[in-house]
């Protein structure tokens, strides 16, 4: 059955309601941990923000409830997810903003988005005296927004596949774990959680032999396994990694970090015992090759500096760094300003590239992702040895995903064109920094950390950073996460929206 | 589709295991770099 078209819009709100109620339910982890703690102003924040969700996102999905049988077409599948990542972001700003540890609803927002988009870029204030409930909401949001708002709600609350699988691909990922879209949410829950419960362990352990109290250490594991995982790079000190001063729990997350970076379908296969995709599949291929490559770059620039002097110090800052940000997770083992002051421009090239091309698609990490390396990788292969061939020759190229796929026009083209939008996002974000008053390398270096998604910072992100420069950065992580597609579905409903009203009159 | 645990377990232990390469190709090329600079 199809919808009348002045009610289009009664589906999409339907879906948002539910991504909202979703949204609201998840509150109760940090709900719980504030009893836990007895932390109760921040106890009676998130009851207040959390039925609020609730009571909106389940009055929009009832009221708003689509005919039986009405189907979301590709269009409204994605405006559906552009849209929850907005109005999400708005529900989920409150408990921070309410918690008064943050300067503005503006910063709120801006912390929410870093945390859904897994970017990591923060502006809290005095992260070190934020309530255990403040900081479980943070990590969680991270932890969520890696799988994905819209493949939460798929996994729970919807009902059957019509539509399901456009917001799906609208949230930026298309791969199938399953024949059945909800049953592939599932599925990527599923590796997620069970990943929560060896990883936490790893870390926890890790954190008792530093000489953490028990509990605190399970906290800690829990937030920074989060952060890792979902290649968000939050962590609950204010000087990141850096605040364990322990290579053990270093080399744990960075651990955690690869593996995060993965294909969900990558993991699905390897855990059904296709153990040999590790090492045929294009996008580990190409992930080892762009991270040897620039590690060399990064330690021979670090090496220029003469700033490391050890090669236990080189591997620590230097080879951490660059694995934090070519997975696009953002943990740090150095300061900020000392991107700046100490690393030299060679290094902070290698990063910049690093974590513009960042980690695989279909997983919790940002970029123009190792597939699309890849294929155009291949495409130039396949061109370069078109040209010495007859005209009249057929040539095909392959490479190996999972399956083998054949590399065709629609394929190249549609990854070029997603690259070629993230190059755009990184020089409209740029151009923002430096018209904001910082330098080339600076706004360089912010943007590509917005763009892929990534988290470190340079020292440009702070509460006293401009207002604008803000807004560009959210637009810029949200974009960059649904990676285009569902953005401009947004754009054209609101545009087509606005024309019908003007022509009206 | 179902998994067989112990499949999934070998599967989780083989990522690990890969994962941990990479950690010591970062390790060999900071001694590496090192062993050059010297």
């Amino acid at each position: 059955m199809i919808v009348k078209s002045d009610r289009r819009f009664i589906p999409i709100i339907h879906y948002i309601g539910i991504v909202i109620i979703c949204l609201g339910g998840l509150q109760l982890i940090p709900l719980l941990i504030s009893l836990l703690y007895q932390e109760w102003p921040i106890f009676f924040i998130f009851l207040l923000t959390a039925s609020f969700a609730v009571l909106i996102g389940g009055l929009a999905a009832l009221i708003c409830n689509p005919p039986k049988g009405a189907k979301l077409s590709w269009g409204e599948g994605m405006l559906v997810s552009a849209a929850s990542w907005i109005i999400g972001m708005l529900f989920c700003a409150l408990p921070y903003y309410l918690s008064g540890n943050w300067k503005s609803f503006l910063d709120a927002c801006f912390d929410v988005m870093s945390g859904l988009t897994t970017t990591g870029l923060v502006l809290v204030q005095d992260i070190d005296h934020l309530s255990n409930g403040i900081n479980m909401w943070r990590h969680l949001l991270t932890f969520v927004g890696g799988q994905g708002m819209v493949v939460l709600a798929l996994s729970f609350l919807v009902k059957g596949t019509s539509g399901a699988y456009k917001m799906y691909v609208g949230e930026g990922k298309d791969e199938r774990l399953a024949p059945n879209v909800v049953n592939t949410a599932r599925n990527i829950w599923v590796i997620s959680l069970v990943y929560l419960v060896v990883g936490t362990i790893a870390q926890w352990i890790a954190g008792i032999m530093i000489g953490m109290p028990v509990d605190r250490a399970l906290l800690h594991g829990t937030w920074v396994f989060m952060g890792a995982w979902s290649t968000g790079g939050f962590a609950p000190q204010s000087q990141n990694i850096l605040y364990y001063h322990s290579l053990l729990y270093e080399l744990v997350t960075m651990v955690i970090m690869i593996i995060g970076s993965f294909n969900f379908a990558l993991h699905f296969a390897v855990i059904s015992g296709k153990r040999r995709e590790l090492l045929k599949n294009v996008e580990t291929m190409s992930f080892s090759i762009t991270v040897t490559l620039t590690a060399l770059l990064v330690s021979f620039g670090l090496m220029k500096t003469g700033v490391y002097q050890e090669p236990m110090a080189l591997f620590r800052k230097g080879f951490y760094q660059l694995i934090s940000g070519h997975t696009t997770t953002g943990f740090m083992s150095v300061y900020a300003r000392q991107f700046y002051h100490e690393w030299g421009d060679i290094a902070l090239f290698a990063i910049i590239v690093a974590m513009l091309i960042g980690g695989s698609a279909c997983s919790t990490a940002g970029g123009f992702k190792g597939l699309r390396m890849g294929i155009i990788f291949h495409t130039f292969k396949k061109d370069v040895r078109m040209l010495g061939q007859p005209e009249s020759r057929i040539s095909m190229e392959k490479m190996h995903h999972i399956k083998e796929i054949e590399i065709d026009d629609n394929i190249s083209r549609s990854a070029m064109l997603i690259v070629i939008a993230y190059i755009i996002t990184f020089v409209v974000a740029t151009v923002g920094g430096m018209l904001s008053g910082f330098s080339f390398a600076e706004s360089g270096f912010e943007a590509a950390s917005a763009t892929g998604n990534v988290g470190l910072t340079i020292g440009i992100t702070s509460p006293s950073e401009p207002s604008l420069l803000k807004v560009i950065y959210i637009v810029t992580m949200w974009v960059a996460r649904l990676e285009f597609v569902s953005i401009l579905a947004l754009g054209s409903y609101l545009m087509a929206r606005a024309k019908g009203r003007w022509q009206k009159r | 589709m179902k998994i067989k645990w112990l499949t999934g377990a070998a599967g989780i232990v083989a990522e690990i295991v890969y994962a941990l390469l990479y950690v010591l190709a970062g390790l060999a090329i900071a001694y590496l770099i090192i062993f050059l600079r010297t």
